[in-house]
């Protein structure tokens, strides 16, 4: 495959898996650290 | 009278030639905008008097000796600079909307379209593949990231394209505006979005570690920005080290500014700067600025086909970085068609994924052309 095609191809398709990965590790950090909250908030009261 | 002779050599009028009194006027006009008109002051002054010194003829920029030149070995070549101003950067920003709505990183990746458009138009114009790289990182509109990979492909265009996306930068209240208004309706600008929950500290203390994890396993090479980014915002989110946090945000941020600004002028003497090839450049940039947009915006279009929660489709515009102004101007576009449309927030979330976004672009040219 030419290599300007090489880097749109992997360029591209780089770009959204790094972004469609963030989403998901973010939607499940903030369940985690929700959670991480509401369980502290328990324990104090 | 040979006295006068000997001093007369001594001095540096005789090397003079008229290129050196156009890069004069490009570089007075740059002080011009930049006092005047306020355009990107803080880089756009230390870079036109980078351009003034190295169009004077004197050895500032001689290797291993000129001053200019170590500022510039050190700093840029090195590839020190950038990430240094990307931890300052990390520490000025807040995460709240892109945690609030993950979505927005879509976006974020949506506007790095214009960045291949515009590489694949620098190709056809005849320039090399790794100059081609850079040329389309500009679409990307984020400085730093520009000169950081230009550092490392392609030397010799870092002074002309960090003007350039500089330039595209302060101009975003200029060239966005007709773009989107072109690709979205009066209705679908009117789209209101949900407000934004609350983010706990908490989350926003997870994110740079999420963040810096997965885009080093994904993209190693952009493990130095993206590591710096990250790393800024853990010092500002953590609050337990507020002074490195202000440091990293101020006086850090100002110095490299500083450095930055003065050896990015000093790379574009006349007989570099003056070609035609700089045009080409100047062009190209401005594609990739209104394809970025255009890419953003159309990626909000498929996304609402998909979603039951609409977004408005301004918002993409945002993705091309140049934080705040491009969210700043979604906002201005929005409210243009209805006042009481608050869209500067939910813009904030795909302006700050562009930064990653274009860094992480940077990271793909780097992987696959280095």
């Amino acid at each position: 495959m030419p290599l300007p095609l090489t880097t749109l191809i992997s360029g591209l398709s780089g770009v959204f898996i790094v972004m469609t990965l963030l989403m998901m590790m973010v939607r499940l950090s903030s369940k985690l650290a929700i959670a991480l909250e509401k369980k502290q908030e328990k324990q104090e009261s | 009278m040979e006295l006068f002779q000997n001093m007369w050599a001594a001095m540096a009028f005789d090397n003079l030639y008229w290129g050196h009194f156009v890069m004069w006027a490009i570089a007075l006009t740059f002080v011009y905008l930049a006092i005047k008109k306020g355009f990107e002051p803080l880089l756009l002054l230390p870079i036109a008097f980078g351009i003034l010194l190295v169009n004077l003829p004197s050895d500032i920029m001689e290797p291993n000796q000129g001053l200019l030149w170590r500022f510039y070995h050190y700093g840029e070549e090195w590839a020190v600079i950038p990430p240094l101003i990307f931890l300052g950067i990390g520490a000025m920003t807040d995460f709240g909307p892109v945690i609030a709505n993950p979505r927005t990183l879509l976006l974020g990746a949506g506007a790095q379209g214009g960045v291949y458009v515009t590489f694949f138009g620098a190709l056809a114009l005849g320039f090399s593949i790794d100059q081609a790289a850079v040329i389309g990182i500009i679409g990307g509109a984020d400085g730093p990231t520009t000169i950081f990979l230009a550092s490392k492909l392609a030397p010799e265009m870092m002074g002309i394209c960090a003007v350039a996306a500089y330039s595209y930068m302060a101009l975003v209240p200029v060239i966005q505006p007709p773009i989107m208004k072109l690709l979205t309706t009066e209705a679908q600008r009117k789209i209101r979005m949900k407000s934004l929950r609350k983010v706990s500290k908490l989350e926003k203390i997870f994110f740079p570690i999420i963040t810096v994890i997965v885009i080093t396993l994904v993209v190693p090479d952009a493990a130095a920005l993206m590591g710096m980014f990250c790393f800024g915002n853990l010092l500002r989110e953590s609050g337990v080290v507020e002074r490195l946090s202000l440091t990293a945000q101020n006086e850090l941020m100002n110095i490299v500014t500083i450095f930055l600004g003065i050896s990015v002028g000093a790379t574009m003497p006349a007989e570099v700067f003056l070609s035609p090839k700089v045009i080409g450049v100047f062009v190209l940039g401005s594609v990739a600025f209104a394809a970025s947009t255009a890419c953003g915006i159309g990626l909000a279009h498929l996304m609402n086909l998909f979603s039951k929660e609409k977004i408005n489709p301004l918002i993409g515009a945002a993705g091309v970085s140049a934080v705040p102004m491009a969210a700043r101007v979604v906002h201005k576009v929005g409210s243009e068609a209805d006042k009481k449309n608050y869209l500067l927030m939910h813009a904030m979330g795909p302006n700050v994924a562009g930064v990653i976004g274009t860094a992480v672009a940077a990271g793909m040219f780097l992987s696959v052309l280095k």
